[in-house]
């Protein structure tokens, strides 16, 4: 299979590199096979509860949460949002604060699915 | 040695750090050795393929750009990444064309190797 993976390894808000993760995997996901992987301070783009306000900014973790939904919906989007376990506990970050539709991944699992990538992309 | 195709996501800010230099040196290296090389420039590394650079006392990233380019580097740009920025189609390299999502997965499925280089 043609799986493309992103990895997102910044926080959101901070830097452009978690919207840009967002948007090219939601264009992917239209395309391919599309897998996502949050680690280290990557694992707050879903994080539930973000209120940008008038920030500007788009509120990306509803984003995130909006997608999975759409493509839970459609029989030919395949996307899966994987959130590396340990990047969560290192951040005092429970599970249940994540936003629906996300897979928890420990070690071995976030590197199955980068091997299995075909292609990737860092954010 | 069989031609390969390289495609380098490029993201990173010229003058802000070393790593638009260093994916410059690294596409003019696979073009040295025969293979063929796309740039697809996305966020801040659009800025790379813009005009009027004045650089004095550094590497001039425009005049590397434009040798990279006349050399067959085929270089695209982030289109929503250049609105954003308020660059037009003048502010912009002759051979640097803007792009979409759409081109940027097709190119990367038609590459043999892919490689990220952020800010």
């Amino acid at each position: 299979m043609d799986t493309f993976c992103i990895l997102f390894r910044k926080a959101p808000y901070g830097t452009i590199e978690a919207a840009e993760g967002l948007r090219h995997l939601i264009a992917a996901a239209g395309m391919m096979a599309a897998r996502a992987v949050l680690l280290d301070d990557g694992v707050y783009l879903a994080k539930r509860g973000q209120e940008p306000g008038d920030s500007g900014w788009v509120n990306l973790s509803r984003t995130l949460e909006q997608a999975l939904t759409d493509c839970g919906a459609d029989p030919s989007c395949q996307l899966h949002v994987y959130v590396h376990e340990g990047s969560l506990k290192d951040r005092n970050l429970d599970p249940t604060a994540l936003v629906s539709g996300v897979e928890l991944a420990d070690d071995d699992q976030v590197a199955t699915v980068i091997t299995e990538a075909r292609r990737m992309l860092i954010f | 040695m069989a031609q390969k195709t390289l495609t380098i996501f490029l993201a990173a800010a010229p003058y802000s750090g070393q790593s638009a230099s260093t994916a410059v040196r690294l596409a003019r290296a696979a073009l040295d050795a025969g293979h063929r090389v796309n740039i697809l420039a996305s966020a801040d590394g659009v800025y790379g393929f813009t005009v009027g650079h004045r650089a004095k006392g550094l590497p001039n990233a425009e005049t590397g750009s434009r040798e990279l380019i006349a050399q067959g580097a085929h270089v695209e740009l982030c289109g929503s990444c250049l609105a954003t920025r308020g660059l037009r189609r003048e502010n912009l390299l002759p051979g640097a064309d803007p792009s979409s999502l759409e081109r940027l997965f097709r190119l990367i499925r038609e590459s043999d190797v892919l490689l990220t280089v952020g800010g």
